[in-house]
């Protein structure tokens, strides 16, 4: 073993040097922008992902694509160990110089990124955690390039479909550490299931491939599984893009057998109605349908309002996706990409003197100054004092992530305004919503410059503000804000006008110079999605969508008030149902789907199911797919299990494995069919001297009429002497039989 | 516990199409030393990678020292020693570091067996591989297959490309290493001078078909030559059973049998030739009898014959297709036996 430790070293040293050399540059240019830990940013993780995994796969297909040549295959093959020993051996080389040259590069970052006076903003043993999540999902990588380089099949074959393991291990580590977060133990240990699986599924795969490198059928079975697997996920991803690629282009062309893509939008009319309504994605193409009006609060979901396209003044972003109100981070350009700090301010503005974070321990603002990169300034409540003083007070709770960005989209508001014959003054606001931050006990503006700190509006407590919304247009810009105190929650506008649905006693009614009426709103609201709000001359309009949980994925409902322009509540519609986007896929989409599973999770995951409200009308996120989708997406299943039956039955399969094709098949539809082709070695069928039927030549009798094989043509030169004699056993034949 | 270090049974594999080793049926006797003879392309190296399960047979079986050869165990693999065709050695690695690096795959390995069979070379430890001759690197190679002191020589075409000292060399080498009675060499080799000197036993493939397996001295004894001389032209040949080849020069005919030579002699004589001699048979001449499509072609000798001289009237090639085989002589592991 150590003298395969030693000639793997001596001859791939090399590759980890140009793979180190590499590495250092890629992370010297992922540091390249001075004012941030490259690091923490997401920009980095991708980076890590892509480039961590291309290193590990060059380098395992370079360790073993050489070696597998014939002879020097043969010597390395051929002797008193065993082919694991020898990946072993492959396997702790290769990684090791993996890791070396993606570790030092990026310990080497850290140990920079740490220095006081590197890089204007706080540092945390934490940054270097995305890389060595991603250095553990290139690993399996290594297997990849392995199974690449050492299996004797056709480079445009099989050959390449191994990556496809790997892949769905990085976009799992990818989606632990964007979603879970770390360093979090439930972000650790799902990392860790995640290169777990991967890595398992791989090395077995592997070994597998050493034993055996030309023969799928003479591998271990858990090997084979371990391959179609990883095999069926590339097949599955291949799918995927020709899915998108092909359907998407189809749908380009507009063949009249297609079916268009659908939107369904919110806007609001001329007539102050928010009406849900549903067009073309195209826009040549004049397709709309109005579904409802919301503003209604007895209209059914059958009743389509009268309305025309030309009445739809404004459109109000209602999407369901998580994205609009709580985006994952790398959605999240130029937030949360400090590590636990969260930095103020947009890191790709023009350069400003001072770089503002929030320490969420501390729960206090730091201020780097951009000229010296180090920390100057500390801030709280109370305002801001030099680094090496203590703050006074502290903030109690975080500033909120809505202050980073513009959630509502006023796309038609000036328009609206206009025909309402309204000024736009009404609603221009002085204040610099770039410099606002809002923390639980009120708004503040945080001057970058000066710097200077001022709280423009408080709340007392136990009220806390939960929420600010903000309209822009390039010149003009206006505020509303939302905050509550665990049974109040209202909609502050300017000007003091005050929209409040509170909750004293599990109800919600509105309240101040508003109070009109009661509402029931079983669920608590703790945040506010998406927010509109239009002023018509006969009345106001005012949509919102509540968060049951401010960071978490579940919304509410949708609530619709229409009041008058005094502020009177004449309407609160509480629905469901937001815009989406219906991406008819054609029927290639139906092609490649496996029925069964779509089918079951269809079922089993009901959007209706997961946003409903007792008592309020619900209505289906998604649309059910057509008669003609799913009569497609089933035969097509069918006809790959059919397929797939016939081709084990005509190649001769054990029954397990026959239930394993077919089980798979059934699982994966097209996907697993494929898999079975591309995986199975070809059994060439020959007709048989005694039946004349085909009959497999791996076989050594005919299934059929049980003939051996004819002797090879002989004309009396044959000379077998002495050794025909021979004690060889029939028996030694049997077991090749299949 | 048999007596044959390496069986098969209608071993066959196939590329594509195309059988390389077609219903190979083999056995090879402990401490014999074993000649695999055959064309290029004729199943030779397919048929060793097979045994050493570097190669997965279509069907049949394999099995080497009593051990099935898909499934050798580094136990096994440790008793058997195989030069491949290229006389492989990692060209970045010195003569001392081979050493080491081959020492650490095998369980014993005789120091002295290595020394002695660099000095028979006269290689200098120090020497990168890549530097050394292709006769040095066989020797390399050869030393590096010894010392582990196998009980079964696995060597593909070990003197391929060697020169004549080289070659003398290696063959005693293997002289060297068939000292010891239970030692087996199995070798597959072109040059038959080699395989006259050293080999007991001979298979050869055509084809990938097994058409000799037998003792040296009993393939002599059955491949038979004789010399026709006419005065006239040659008249045609009449159907011999056993007809290896046909060679046609002026006014003589060499006819190559096997098998069947007292009725092939019987034959001739019937023609009516001026003289009939026969002549001794060396088993270069016989072995090329079998690779040269066995009389369906004509030698190339004849060729030329028939190009710058007139075709002997009446000469047609033998019809050997629809002669009858030779009861008694079916290949060992037949099913149909």
């Amino acid at each position: 073993m150590r003298t395969l430790l030693w000639k793997e070293f001596r001859e791939n040293w090399k590759w980890g040097v140009l793979l180190l050399v590499a590495s250092a540059i890629g992370h010297a240019a992922m540091q390249s922008n001075e004012r941030r830990i490259a690091l923490f940013t997401t920009d980095y993780l991708m980076f890590a992902a892509f480039g961590f995994s291309l290193g590990a796969l060059l380098l395992g297909v370079l360790q073993t694509v050489f070696e597998a040549q014939r002879d020097r295959w043969a010597y390395l093959r051929h002797r008193a160990i065993t082919p694991e020993r020898i990946l072993l051996a492959k396997v702790i080389v290769g990684l090791s110089l993996y890791a070396v040259a993606v570790l030092i590069p990026l310990l080497l970052l850290t140990v920079w990124s740490s220095i006081p006076g590197k890089v204007p903003a706080p540092f945390h043993w934490s940054a270097p955690l995305n890389g060595l999540v991603m250095l553990l999902a290139g690993a399996p990588y290594w297997f990849a390039g392995a199974l690449i380089g050492v299996r004797d099949v056709r480079w445009y074959g099989t050959r390449l479909l191994p990556v496809g393991g790997p892949i769905m291990g990085t976009a799992g580590m990818v989606i632990v550490v964007e979603s879970v977060g770390l360093p979090t133990l439930a972000g650790g240990c799902a990392a860790l299931i995640v290169f777990a699986a991967t890595m398992t599924a791989m090395a077995v795969a592997t070994a597998g491939a050493f034993r055996n490198r030309t023969g799928y059928l003479n591998q271990t079975r858990r090997s084979r599984w371990c391959l179609a697997l990883s095999s069926a996920v590339s097949l599955g991803l291949l799918a995927c893009a020709a899915l998108m690629t092909i359907g998407g282009t189809l749908e380009d062309l507009r063949l009249p057998w297609m079916w268009p893509s659908r939107i369904v939008l919110h806007e609001i009319d001329r007539h102050g109605r928010l009406i849900r309504w549903e067009r073309a994605v195209d826009p040549h193409d004049p397709y709309a349908r109005a579904l409802c009006d919301l503003t209604v609060v007895d209209q059914g979901e059958g009743i389509a309002p009268s309305v025309s396209v030309s009445d739809l003044v404004m459109s109000v972003s209602l999407s369901h996706g998580r994205s609009d109100g709580n985006p994952p981070r790398f959605l999240r350009r130029g937030f949360g990409q400090d590590g636990p700090y969260r930095r103020l301010g947009d890191l790709w503005a023009n350069p400003r003197p001072h770089h503002w974070f929030f320490d969420p321990n501390e729960r206090v603002l730091l201020g780097y100054e951009q000229r010296t990169r180090r920390l100057t300034w500390r801030a709280g409540p109370d305002g801001i004092v030099p680094a090496d003083q203590p703050v006074a007070q502290r903030f109690s709770s975080g500033p909120s992530e809505s202050v980073r960005s513009s959630r509502i989209v006023w796309s038609g508001f000036a328009e609206v305004q206009r025909q309402a014959g309204q000024s736009l003054e009404r609603i221009k606001s002085a204040l610099d919503w770039t410099q606002a931050l809002q923390f639980e006990d009120g708004l503040y503006l945080l001057d970058h410059d000066r710097p200077r700190l001022s709280r423009v509006y408080a709340v007392e407590a136990p009220d806390r503000l939960i929420d600010l919304a903000i309209t822009q247009r390039q010149e003009e810009s206006a505020m509303w804000m939302v905050h509550d105190r665990v049974i109040r929650k209202f909609v502050l506008t300017e000007g003091d006008r005050v929209l409040a649905p509170i909750d004293p006693n599990g109800h919600a009614r509105v309240t101040d110079d508003l109070v009109r009426g009661e509402f029931t709103i079983p669920n608590a609201l703790q945040g506010i999605g998406q927010f509109g709000f239009a002023e018509l001359p006969e009345k106001n309009l005012v949509v919102y969508r509540a968060y049951r949980d401010g960071a978490a994925f579940e919304q509410g409902a949708l609530h619709t008030f229409v009041a008058t322009p005094e502020g009177k509540i004449l309407r609160h519609i509480v629905s469901n149902g937001g815009s989406s986007y219906h991406q008819r896929v054609s029927l290639f989409g139906a092609v490649l789907l496996p029925a069964i599973p779509a089918t079951t999770l269809t079922a089993w995951w009901s959007p209706a199911e997961r946003l409903s409200i007792p008592g309020v009308p619900i209505e289906s996120v998604v649309s059910p797919p057509s008669r003609e989708f799913v009569i497609v997406m089933w035969a097509s299943s069918l006809l790959s299990l059919l397929v797939t039956a016939l081709l084990v039955w005509h190649w001769r399969f054990s029954r397990t494995s026959s239930l394993g094709w077919l089980a798979a098949t059934a699982v994966l539809g097209p996907a697993g069919l494929l898999t079975l082709l591309t995986l199975r070695e070809r059994v060439l069928n020959v007709a048989c001297s005694g039946c004349h039927k085909p009959r497999p030549r791996t076989s050594e009798r005919c299934p059929h009429c049980g003939q051996y094989f004819a002797e090879p043509e002989r004309n009396g030169t044959e000379i077998y002497a002495t050794l025909a004699e021979s004690k060889l056993s029939r028996s030694i034949a049997e077991p090749v039989t299949r | 516990m048999t007596d044959n270090v390496i069986e098969t049974c209608r071993l066959t594999k196939y590329y594509g199409a195309k059988a390389a080793v077609d219903q190979l049926s083999l056995t090879v006797p402990r401490g014999s030393v074993f000649a695999f003879l055959g064309r290029n392309g004729s199943g030779k190296t397919t048929t060793i990678r097979l045994l050493l399960g570097l190669e997965t047979a279509t069907r049949g079986t394999a099995r080497v020292l009593g051990c099935d050869s898909q499934s050798l165990t580094p136990e096994m693999r440790n008793r058997i020693g195989y030069l491949t065709e290229s006389h492989f050695a990692y060209g970045w690695m010195t003569i001392d570091e081979c050493e080491r690096f081959q020492s650490g795959g095998f369980r014993q390995w005789n120091r002295e067996l290595f020394d002695a069979v660099i000095r028979h070379f006269g290689l200098a430890r120090s020497s990168r591989v890549r530097h050394l001759s292709r006769g040095e690197r066989a020797g390399v190679c050869l030393a590096m297959t010894l010392a582990p002191e196998p009980e079964l020589l696995v060597l593909d075409d070990p003197a391929l490309g060697l020169d004549p000292v080289a070659r003398r060399a290696l063959l005693e080498a293997i002289l060297f290493v068939t000292r010891d009675e239970r030692r087996t060499v199995f070798f597959s080799s072109h040059l038959l001078d080699d395989v006259e000197r050293v080999a007991d036993h001979i298979a050869i493939l055509d084809g990938g078909v097994l058409r000799v397996l037998c003792p040296a001295e009993e393939f002599r004894r059955r491949v038979g030559a004789w010399i026709v001389r006419f005065e006239g032209p040659v008249p045609q040949l009449p159907p011999l059973a056993g007809l290896l080849g046909v060679t046609c020069l002026g006014n003589e005919m060499r006819v190559t049998v096997a098998n069947e030579l007292e009725a092939a002699e019987v034959a001739l004589r019937s023609l009516s030739g001026v003289e009939i001699k026969s002549v001794p048979v060396g088993l270069d001449d016989a072995v090329v009898s079998y690779m040269d499509d066995r009389g369906r072609r004509r030698s190339l000798l004849q060729t030329i014959a028939g190009k710058t001289t007139s075709e002997p009237a009446g000469i047609s090639p033998p019809d050997v297709g629809n002669l009858t085989p030779v009861r008694g002589l079916t290949p060992p592991g037949s099913p149909n036996e």
